[in-house]
């Protein structure tokens, strides 16, 4: 490049200067990372490493995210209702059959006596007679809808 | 720069795997390297640095926290890292700190001909400009024009409120006018 040729160059405006200088900027490279870096980094870690009482406290100390999806638990929630229904909360206690008799006669009235007499029965297999208690435990208390259920259970294994 | 995969990281360094921390370095080493060389122009005192900003952040890693970004943790202190440095450097020898060691020899370390030979002079003499910078004000103008960071981010980065960083941003691009200009006439 001779002396005349530098003299006859303009000297670039502000902005075309900025956008030069932008775009050289945006080109830098970057500078190679010496070989074995990264090794020689972890040898100087590896004598600081945690001695394993701080981190052992460390995992009883952070806080966890638990989740929680409701679809995924459903089949588990059917089961656990299915399994309460057949074992345990619609089983009635075992009274035995004369006891609830002796019963009857002293509380002749009484739906809960009458019902508890009629479920004995009909698990027995006695539904006929079971079906005069658990009829006379609806009438006196028609509206538990309980006591009209076993009726109807009572029922259908007289397939009535 | 995947937050939730540095967070899996970080977690499995803070559970006593030490090894995940080589992760960490492998993933991140080029970009410290590279700040730590634009900040003293020497590779070996870069690499030392960068042992030293990596260092750092194993010691201090439990101040991170999780869900943040992982990186701006990391650059803002390795910016401190080599903030102190150079200040250490200013006081042990301030004829010096203006006059990097190697600033000769070309960024990569290789050595080309022909267009490729112009075109890194042309990047070579960029580098020697921008080294005449004060660290925060050129590394705010390369993370705004090279990495294409907003404000926040390079806020975040610096230590820096966005005002601030803005400030760095614009002081730096006029610093970089004026010595370009300088260089051509």
């Amino acid at each position: 490049m001779t002396d005349s040729h530098i003299e006859r160059q303009k000297a670039p405006s502000p902005e075309a200067l900025e956008k030069n200088i932008v775009d050289q900027v945006r080109r830098l490279p970057d500078v190679d990372v010496p070989e074995g870096l990264s090794n020689r980094i972890m040898r100087a870690i590896y004598p600081r490493r945690e001695p394993w009482w701080r981190t052992f406290l460390f995992r009883l100390s952070r806080p966890r995210t638990v989740s929680f999806t409701p679809l995924k638990w459903a089949p588990v929630g059917a089961l656990v209702v299915v399994l309460m229904i057949g074992f345990g909360l619609n089983r009635i206690p075992k009274w035995s059959e004369p006891s609830l008799s002796r019963e009857l006669a002293r509380m002749p009235g009484d739906a809960e006596v009458h019902y508890l007499l009629g479920r004995q029965l009909l698990a027995g297999e006695q539904s006929e007679k079971a079906l005069v208690h658990l009829k006379r435990a609806a009438d006196v208390h028609p509206d538990r809808a309980l006591y009209h259920f076993w009726v109807g259970v009572n029922y259908w294994t007289l397939k009535d | 720069m995947l937050t939730a995969e540095d967070d899996q990281m970080v977690e499995a360094v803070l559970t006593g795997n030490a090894e995940a921390f080589g992760g960490i370095v492998r993933k991140y080493e080029k970009s410290i390297f590279n700040l730590m060389y634009r900040a003293t122009g020497s590779r070996d005192e870069a690499a030392d640095l960068t042992q030293d900003a990596f260092l750092r952040a194993y010691d201090k890693i439990r101040t991170f926290r999780l869900g943040r970004k992982f990186y701006s943790w990391l650059y803002a202190l390795s910016m401190n890292v080599a903030r102190d440095h150079l200040r250490k450097q200013r006081r042990r020898r301030p004829e010096s700190a203006q006059d990097p060691e190697d600033t000769a020899a070309h960024p990569s370390g290789a050595t080309d001909s022909g267009d490729e030979a112009a075109r890194l002079a042309e990047i070579h003499s960029l580098f020697e400009i921008l080294r005449r910078l004060p660290l925060d004000d050129r590394e705010a103008v390369l993370l705004r024009f090279r990495d294409g960071l907003k404000m926040k981010e390079i806020a975040a980065r610096l230590g820096l409120s966005v005002s601030g960083a803005k400030m760095r941003v614009h002081r730096g691009l006029e610093k970089l006018q004026k010595a370009w200009g300088g260089s051509l006439s």
